[in-house]
């Protein structure tokens, strides 16, 4: 092969090779969130209550147990599920569970999850269950959000206030 | 499995012989895929101490700093930024390249897979290398990588807490990203040269820089890739937004996408998945072993020629354990040897003039092809040659087809590398009859047991021990370097050099 042509078809190769790094390196783009869409994301800590109620120890019971170990209450260590359902425009959007971590299920429940939904004007209402009750929601709380496109709106909960927060 | 990997290697050599005429041996990048992402790697280091230099590491800075280098100083930093990611993007390219190639030309297993075992680490953390410095920026990509990174590590049930609450609006602090510029500056890669040694130390003589003018041609290839398309930020990071459409870096970032699809679970599945696969490989299944080289002490006189030559580093010198005069004698690390004989060719006691009388030991041979059989498959073969001109043809297992040979008249001695011949056993063919010897190996630049074709040129060209005779007619010796798709060439040439023996009584050179 003559010289002339080897190093014509090493630029080849080069640009071949340059072409490559080129395109993947940014190419195909990536749709996270199509044109038009905001996001909601469901972000907070909260310790769910007791799943069984604490009881009361009675006199006897008391004295049967070490004098360091005494405490008037008895109660079971795990916690109930977190169960949170979300409300678009009186369309029911989701429901998510959130089990509480740990060998005993005793941990603080860490709930995240995102759900996009069209920018606009919308009537939100998000309901949370923190008991072991089967149905029905412990905080709720409904406002009327713009979202505008590429928007985030978090859906948090306040463990001071105790009540459920947008921002 | 073998049947992919012989696919593959069919594949491979049919690339390599292509670019072989393109680049030639010497600088055919199929044949320095290591070396080169070594060098990529330096270009990565170089381009990011510049970049560094103007870097702020804080949240508040980090991208107006990067914007900077790009659009105001575009002509070295942002030359520089460009470099720094085309140069990891091209050290992906020859990492997949090195290893779909150790792969199919069956370098994985047997003594040689520590080096693939070690490998897939590598890999992972050049890759968290590469996403940590993406999440460096703090644009809009960044923050995307950040929380779905997050996600991925709150998925692992041991890890407690929560690390997606640190990218909601408000809680970012800049604690938190400078131990990322820690991980991205110094952590990874200090861990990096640390899995790169291990990568690479057991073998010997290690090429870490590509040849000059592939350096250069890669060197500048990017260049003009990074003035062409110069790398460029998205917008900045905004927690109170979501990213909309991302340019992803498909080399480092594919996982990403996965992730939103499937699930940070079946995400972590296939990454482990594909990992335990890889590092399972040379295992699937096992080569069957050849007994290892052996030290004969009585005929090692120490000079260290074998140690010098093992590829593997299978061979050191230590003092003389057996009372004789010599002040070293070879010891071997069995865990290191592929019984590739090179050794047996370095030795200069393999020499077949030595003991004729005797069964023939070299100071380090295989314990199932030793010098003796070297030299009486040698004379078998001779022997066994009715016609004339007689012509023995060496050649080594993992290169060229010999069944092309069949009825051409001559005899073939296979050896396990072209390495293992001492150029004694040529001289001693010659003078026990043989008009001509033709010496074949795998391709040049791409020797299966990797310097056994480099030593045997070298040795017959006298420039390495052990030689030639003095006196040998180097004209009777013709070498031929190639692999199973040139066994075609290899047959045209021994049969044109046996017409030029029986024609002009002495054969072509």
């Amino acid at each position: 092969m003559p010289d002339y042509l080897r190093w014509m078809l090493q630029g080849v190769c080069y640009a071949l090779f340059c072409s490559i790094i080129m395109v993947y390196s940014t190419k195909p783009a990536y749709t996270y969130l199509p044109p038009g869409q905001g996001e909601i994301k469901l972000a907070f800590k909260h310790a769910s209550q007791r799943k069984e109620a604490c009881t009361e120890r009675t006199p006897q019971q008391l004295m049967a147990l070490p004098p360091n170990m005494r405490r008037k209450s008895e109660c079971s260590r795990e916690r109930a599920n977190v169960v949170v359902d979300i409300i678009l425009d009186d369309q029911h959007m989701a429901q998510q569970t959130f089990g509480p971590p740990g060998l005993h299920r005793d941990g603080t429940v860490f709930v995240y999850s995102k759900f996009p939904l069209p920018a606009g004007e919308h009537q939100l209402t998000v309901g949370m269950r923190n008991s072991a009750r089967e149905q029905g929601h412990d905080f709720s709380k409904s406002a009327r959000v713009t979202i505008q496109p590429g928007q985030l709106l978090v859906v948090g909960f306040d463990d001071i206030k105790m009540e459920l927060t947008f921002h | 499995m073998n049947i992919i990997r012989n696919s593959g290697n069919k594949i491979v050599l049919a690339v390599e012989q292509l670019f072989n005429k393109i680049f030639g041996n010497q600088l055919n990048p199929f044949y320095h895929l290591g070396s080169l992402t070594f060098y990529f790697f330096w270009i990565v280091l170089v381009s990011g101490i510049y970049v560094f230099i103007a870097f702020e590491t804080n949240l508040a800075g980090a991208y107006n700093s990067v914007e900077y280098m790009t659009n105001e100083q575009w002509w070295l930093a942002g030359i520089m930024r460009s470099l720094h990611r085309y140069a990891s993007d091209a050290a992906i390219i020859t990492i997949f390249l090195h290893m779909v190639r150790e792969f199919c030309r069956d370098h994985y297993r047997g003594v040689r897979w520590f080096s693939w075992f070690t490998g897939v680490p590598t890999l992972w953390m050049v890759v968290m290398l590469g996403i940590s410095g993406y999440w460096l920026v703090w644009d809009m990509l960044a923050q995307y990588i950040a929380i779905t990174t997050a996600e991925l590590i709150d998925w692992i049930p041991m890890v407690p807490g929560s690390m997606v609450f640190n990218f909601l609006e408000g809680n970012v602090s800049d604690r938190f990203f400078t131990l990322m510029a820690f991980l991205h500056l110094l952590g990874l890669p200090v861990a990096l040269v640390f899995l790169l040694w291990t990568h690479v130390s057991r073998i010997s003589q290690i090429d870490f820089y590509p040849p000059r003018l592939l350096a250069w041609g890669s060197l500048i290839a990017l260049i003009l890739l990074s003035l062409i398309k110069p790398a460029v930020s998205h917008g900045p990071a905004q927690l109170d937004h979501s990213p909309t459409v991302l340019h992803l870096d498909w080399f480092y970032l594919n996982i990403y996408p996965l992730v939103d699809i499937l699930g940070a679970g079946w995400a972590w599945g296939i990454a482990s998945g594909v990992t335990l696969f890889l590092l399972a490989m040379p295992w699937l299944p096992p080569r069957g072993e050849k007994p290892r080289a052996e030290v004969n002490l009585e005929h090692c006189s120490g000079c260290g020629q074998c140690a010098q030559d093992c590829p593997y580093g299978a061979i050191t010198m230590q003092r003389r354990t057996d009372g004789r005069k010599f002040e070293f004698e070879s010891s071997m690390e069995d865990s290191l040897c592929t019984s590739c004989g090179i050794c047996t060719g370095s030795c200069a006691s393999a020499n077949p003039f030595r003991m004729a009388k005797e069964v023939l030991k070299a100071g380090i041979e295989m314990p199932w092809y030793g010098a003796e059989d070297l030299r009486r498959i040698t004379q078998e073969k001779l022997s066994a040659l009715t016609t004339q001109p007689r012509v023995i043809v060496y050649g080594c297992e993992n290169s060229l087809d010999f069944s092309v040979l069949d009825g051409l008249g001559c005899a073939v001695q296979v050896v396990p590398c072209s390495g293992m011949l001492p150029p004694s056993l040529l001289d001693f063919a010659l003078k026990r009859g043989a008009d001509g010897v033709v010496v074949t190996g795998c391709r040049e630049g791409d020797c299966f047991h990797r310097f056994g074709n480099r030593w045997t040129i070298a040795r017959l060209d006298g420039t390495r021990e052990p030689h030639l005779f003095a006196r040998t007619d180097q004209r009777k010796i013709v070498r031929f370097w190639g692999g199973r798709s040139e066994s075609q060439e290899m047959q045209a040439l021994v049969r044109s050099f046996r017409d030029g023996i029986k024609k002009e009584g002495l054969p072509h050179a």
